[in-house]
């Protein structure tokens, strides 16, 4: 069919409503949190991962048994008997509350090196990124450095050095773990420091804080939660790990890790006492590796749909 | 051909008969062993031989896992036959003199692995080896009995004051600085190995580092060695008793993973185990288990210089307030006995050489006496001026299970005493090196017997004694001992044992928990198999398979 | 290209020198003795020992010998292996860590990279949520309890596989899964999400539109863009081969530098831990080394401009 002229009218240019902002003015963070909601496979692992922290915390307080207290009629358990959910230890202790104190110890454990990350690696990156030039150049030299190193090998010494312990551990463990970090942080300012809105804010008169606080930071964060969130199961391998070798938590400290070691012993016979905190270690780690891989997809704003 | 092979051995065996009933210090030895005709099946054994060792110099051995292999390929003038006895070894006879100090020891024909005789210079060159005083070892002390011997090896005497003398190719003389009963059991031991002078500087610094540096005269060589991995050993056909061994080939893998070694004997990939815990015991398939004692005392070891634990109720009191045998039935769960005495219940015998020493007092205090233990804290306390116990470290080895143990212990302790315990986990070599510089509080110490004589576990507490750990120092016991050593007669040698240990428990600077046996698992078709717990530990010589299906 | 190759030896030479300090300096740092075994020492003895391996002088000269020993390749005595050296510890443990490694890299790269094309092009069929699974159990479960679980049910109670040591081909089958198992679950989500990526992009479209097989497309296009970043990669996962081999050589029992690693650390083995130590991390910088040439040499940009990251 053809089409005529008069079944057309002349609307007219309206310059109000051409610049209307159709969709919703969202932030960054309310736009990221509404992109993960529809993520199912992150909503399930932010729901496992309250759960695990919420037992760390309270079942502790609430349990009939504490963690250290041995019943040496009752040793090595099996799951349901006389009440311990999980069965009892070598020593009689229950199970089911060490699994749990060592979830305290093992996200700890996580979250403090994941801090430490957090702090030298931003620190260190954003230094570098924003200062640029020489000193980039130096910081980066140095971190190129350390990178090849072997992580594992430097970990081992460093707790051979400072003595077994909780803090030694978790220095040892985010001794080389932090220049991932590093890297991601200046990578992200360099990129963001050249941008126009920067050139913009800083010929506004803005003064360096200000550009650090409102513009960098805000566009540097996304990828550093994200990194956070996969530092943190690292953090809880590498300390099953070194529980394997002998270089875990000291006793009567219960970690997953050392929890496992004890049970990798035992398989013959009492294979719960390896089941239990493996399991505890899979369903964390892979929690935060489902939230991570959501969160990746959400706070990168290309990706916004 | 084969009526005279038969003759033969029956000759051989006749002589050994009477050859064991002749020397005057030869105990009783095992039968015997029965050699018809060689069995059909393949004569291979595959052992588990834990892991690498430090060193196979026979004079530089100290650990038993050294020591063990010594007595599969080497033979020195005597040989273990077992429950810390000896039978003879290259030298088929020997006496002493009226004192007991001078032994003389005749050699019989036996050859090294390459054919060449085995000669009374041999022993002397080995002696003097491990004297030598530019190369300092472990159990060089093993020869101090011997005149001038720790004066040449501590650099003040000359090697020909050292009272080793070469009578001629097979006689050999070693005159001692005192009367040693069980000198013929010394002289079994890998210090005391005769060594080829011709062939050790022909190797040089090499001499026992790879198989092809070895050069032995036991009844295995040494075929391969694969370091870290493996050691076969093959019947030596140059040795004088070659008739009675009868296994082909012996395997020895270094397996350190327990529950790895576990799986490799039930998958049949070896033939026995070192050890059986409660857990692979009930797991079982395969084989039988056996039990035997290693002969080990366990205790707390007090150092005696701390403030609070200088005073002798306060460490009965912790000794008291254990319960040994819950422990052993539900944590440890191992078929240890509970010890209430230190020196150890089979294995050291009384004056007679038949009836145990521990039969005439089994035990000083009574085991989980937790009333006794509270009434002697509330002493020591007064004692030292005290109302509370401070906390207390106590050191143990790193691995699981010793620290599954102090944790036991550290409950008991609060439990029954409300006193608390901080446990250092460190690795055994650690721990031992801290013991020596007396730099713990109370640490969980084991010791085991050189010699089947309570002297072994005894004379440990003299003062100043180098493996006087407590610092533990009583003039009325270094009396005791110093008199025993010395003294020719018998009963009264042991009479004077006696009060010593009554003094060493009374005053208990280390006090016992356990005594230590084992359970291991061996296959069914492995006949003759036997463990020790007097070194050498695994004992396969005169072993040999039977009825293994293909 | 040159001067990017001799940037990176340059660094690479760099971290060498600070592993190996920094490692001797750790050891001197750490508390206790070596020389202990089963049985005592006499005080005197010992003096004489320590004599013996140098450890009387002052620190800095014992810094400076031993830098001078590891220039020339000598990595010192063990102390508890009394006979032997580091170097020939060592060397006896390498062909079974590197064959080992090479099993598992390769097995673990192949069937990654296989896993995640599969999966890409089956997306969220069948393959796909299999590949899921994988990528769960490689990435969750510590290699400790993989290769205790497979060692007790496969060897023992299936006895379908040798329980330990390295001997034939099919003791070398239950090590080498466990050890890649983590890398295969890592590379195949990463090879996946690239391919996912790549068979977006519209150059995808353009070729299908002109009519390419789906066959020449998947491999022409898609595979060959997808790969080159997860090469980057492969460093890291060398490294956690690296540390995946002391725990799989401990409990199957193959004497290589890993299990050796372990009972030095043990023993206290100073001596070892040190050579060890040196010896792996120069070894890993030589990797890493290799990795970014072979990177420079395949990314055009590098190729053409020389630049680097």
């Amino acid at each position: 069919m053809e089409l005529q002229r008069e079944q057309f009218t002349v609307v007219g240019k309206d310059l109000s409503t051409a610049q209307a902002i159709v969709r919703p003015s969202l932030t960054y963070f309310q736009d990221a949190w509404r992109r993960l909601k529809k993520n199912p496979s992150a909503i399930a692992a932010i729901i496992i991962l309250t759960l695990i922290i919420l037992m760390a915390i309270f079942q502790p307080m609430v349990s009939a048994y504490s963690f250290s207290e041995q019943n040496l009629m009752l040793t090595n358990g099996k799951p349901g008997v006389q009440g311990h959910l999980f069965g009892t230890d070598e020593l009689g202790r229950d199970l089911f509350v060490r699994v749990w104190i060592g979830a305290r110890i093992s996200l700890l454990i996580g979250l403090v090196g994941a801090l430490i990350e957090l702090v030298l690696g931003t620190i260190y990156g954003g230094i570098s990124g924003f200062k640029g030039g020489q000193v980039d150049n130096m910081m980066m030299r140095i971190v190129d450095i350390l990178w090849s190193i072997p992580e594992v090998v430097i970990m081992i010494l460093l707790i051979m050095v400072m003595g077994p312990g909780l803090l030694t551990v978790i220095l040892a463990i985010s001794a080389l773990h932090w220049l991932p970090m590093a890297r991601i942080v200046r990578g992200q300012i360099l990129q963001i420091k050249e941008q126009e809105f920067v050139l913009a804010a800083k010929t506004l008169g803005a003064s360096p804080s200000r550009l650090i606080g409102k513009h960098l930071i805000p566009n540097v964060i996304g990828p550093i939660i994200v990194r956070l969130t996969f530092a943190i199961p690292g953090c809880i391998f590498f300390e099953a790990f070194l529980s394997f070798i002998g270089m875990g938590v000291p006793q009567p400290l219960a970690s997953w890790g050392t929890l496992a070691a004890t049970g990798q012993r035992a398989i013959i016979a009492q294979p719960h006492m390896l089941l239990f905190p493996s399991a505890a270690i899979s369903l964390a780690i892979l929690s935060f590796n489902m939230l991570g891989d959501g969160l990746r997809d959400a706070l990168d704003p290309r990706l916004r749909k | 051909m084969k009526k005279s092979l038969i003759l033969v051995l029956a000759m051989l065996m006749i002589l050994s008969v009477a050859l064991s009933a002749c020397g005057p210090k030869a105990p009783a030895t095992p039968a015997p062993t029965t050699a018809t005709e060689q069995p059909k099946e393949p004569q291979e054994l595959t052992i588990d031989i834990f892991q690498e060792n430090s060193t196979l110099d026979w004079q530089g051995m100290s650990s038993t896992g050294e020591i063990q292999i010594y007595n599969w390929v080497m033979e020195g003038l005597t040989r273990s036959a077992g429950q810390g006895k000896v039978k003879p070894g290259i030298a088929e006879k020997f006496e002493q003199n009226a004192d007991g100090t001078v032994w003389t020891f005749h050699l019989r024909d036996a050859k090294w692995s390459d054919g060449t005789p085995v000669v009374a210079a041999d022993f002397k060159y080995g002696a003097m080896r491990a004297l030598d005083p530019k190369t300092p070892r472990d159990y060089t002390y093993f020869l101090y009995d011997i005149v001038g011997a720790e004066e040449y090896s501590s650099g003040k005497g000359t090697a020909d004051q050292v009272g080793i003398k070469v009578i001629d190719e097979k006689t050999i003389e070693y005159t001692l600085k005192q009367p040693v009963t069980y000198f013929d059991y010394l002289v079994s031991f890998p210090t005391y190995a005769p060594v080829q002078q011709a062939f050790a500087e022909k190797v040089g610094a090499k001499f026992n580092t790879e198989a092809e540096f070895f050069l032995t005269n036991g009844p295995f060589k040494i075929e391969s060695w694969q370091h870290e991995a493996e050691m076969v050993y093959v019947k030596n056909p140059e040795y004088w008793d070659v008739a009675a061994i009868k296994l082909d080939k012996v395997t020895g893998l270094m397996i350190t993973e327990d529950s790895t070694m576990f799986n490799m004997y039930e998958s049949g990939e070896l033939d026995h185990t070192i050890s059986l815990d409660a857990d692979q015991k009930a797991a079982l398939t395969k084989g039988e288990v056996k039990k035997y004692a290693d002969g080990s005392v366990w205790f707390f070891d007090f150092n005696t210089t701390h403030p609070v634990l200088k005073n002798k109720n306060i460490r009965k009191a912790l000794t008291f307030a254990i319960d040994r045998q819950s422990f052993i039935d539900n944590v440890a769960r191992q078929p240890w006995v509970p010890a209430t005495a230190y020196v150890q219940p089979d294995l050291i015998p009384d004056a007679d050489g038949k009836t145990p020493w521990r039969a005439a007092k089994p035990g000083y205090f009574k085991d989980n006496d937790v009333d006794g233990a509270k009434v002697l804290l509330a002493q020591g306390m007064k004692e030292l001026g005290i109302t509370a116990i401070p906390k207390l470290k106590f050191m143990c080895n790193d691995q699981a299970t010793a620290q599954t143990y102090a944790q036991a212990f550290q409950e008991m302790w609060k439990k029954n005493l409300g006193v608390e315990i901080v446990i250092e986990a460190v690795p055994s070599a650690v721990r031992i090196d801290r013991q020596q510089k007396h730099d713990y509080e109370i640490s969980l110490a084991g010791w085991g017997p050189d010699y089947p004589d309570p002297m072994t576990d005894l004379d440990l507490y003299v003062t100043g004694g180098g493996n006087n750990d407590p610092a533990y120092s009583n003039p009325v016991y270094d009396k005791l001992i110093k008199d025993a050593k010395a003294e020719p007669d018998k009963a009264k040698k042991f009479a004077l044992m006696r009060q010593a240990e009554d003094i060493l428990m009374e005053d208990m600077p280390v006090g016992p928990i356990y005594w230590r046996y084992r359970n291991y698992a061996v296959r069914e078709y492995v006949k003759g198999f036997e463990r020790d717990g007097f070194s050498p530990d695994i004992q396969f010589i005169y072993a040999w398979i039977e009825g293994k299906a293909k | 290209m040159f001067k990017y190759i001799l940037k990176r030896i340059a660094a690479a030479l760099v971290t060498i020198w600070v592993v190996v300090s920094l490692t001797w300096f750790m050891m001197q740092a750490i508390p206790g003795d070596p020389f202990m075994n089963e049985k005592r020492v006499i005080p005197e003895l010992k003096e004489q020992l320590r004599a013996r391996y140098g450890l009387d002088k002052p620190l800095v000269i014992q810094y400076g010998i031993y830098m001078k020993n590891f220039v020339q390749g000598d990595l010192g005595t063990s102390f508890q292996r009394k006979d032997r050296t580091v170097n020939t510890i060592i060397k006896e443990g390498l062909p079974y860590t590197a064959d080992l490694g090479a099993r598992a890299i390769i097995f673990g790269f192949t069937v990654g990279i296989l896993l995640g094309i599969v999966a890409a092009l089956n997306h969220n069929k069948g393959w796909d949520r299999f590949s899921i699974l994988v990528a769960v159990v490689g990435v969750s479960i510590p290699a400790f309890v993989v290769a205790a679980v497979l060692q007790y049910y496969l060897g023992v109670k299936l006895k379908i596989l040798p329980v330990a040591q390295y001997k034939s081909f099919a003791h070398t089958l239950m090590p080498t899964f466990a050890l890649s198992l983590g890398m295969i679950a890592q590379i195949a989500r990463f090879m996946r999400s690239q391919m996912l990526d790549v068979i977006g992009q519209d150059y995808i479209k353009t070729a299908k539109a002109k009519g390419l097989s789906q066959l020449k497309i998947i491999w022409s296009h898609e595979i060959r863009n997808a790969i080159l970043p997860v090469i980057t990669v492969l460093g890291p996962f060398v490294a956690a081969i690296l540390a995946g081999s002391f725990v799989v050589e401990t409990i199957f029992a193959i004497p290589g530098i890993g299990k050796f690693y372990v009972q030095s650390i043990n023993t206290q083995d100073y001596s070892l831990i040190t050579g060890i130590t040196a010896f792996v991390g120069t070894l890993m910088v030589f990797i890493n080394l290799l990795i970014d040439i072979l990177y420079g040499l395949i990314d055009p940009r590098i190729r053409l401009d020389g630049s680097s990251k």
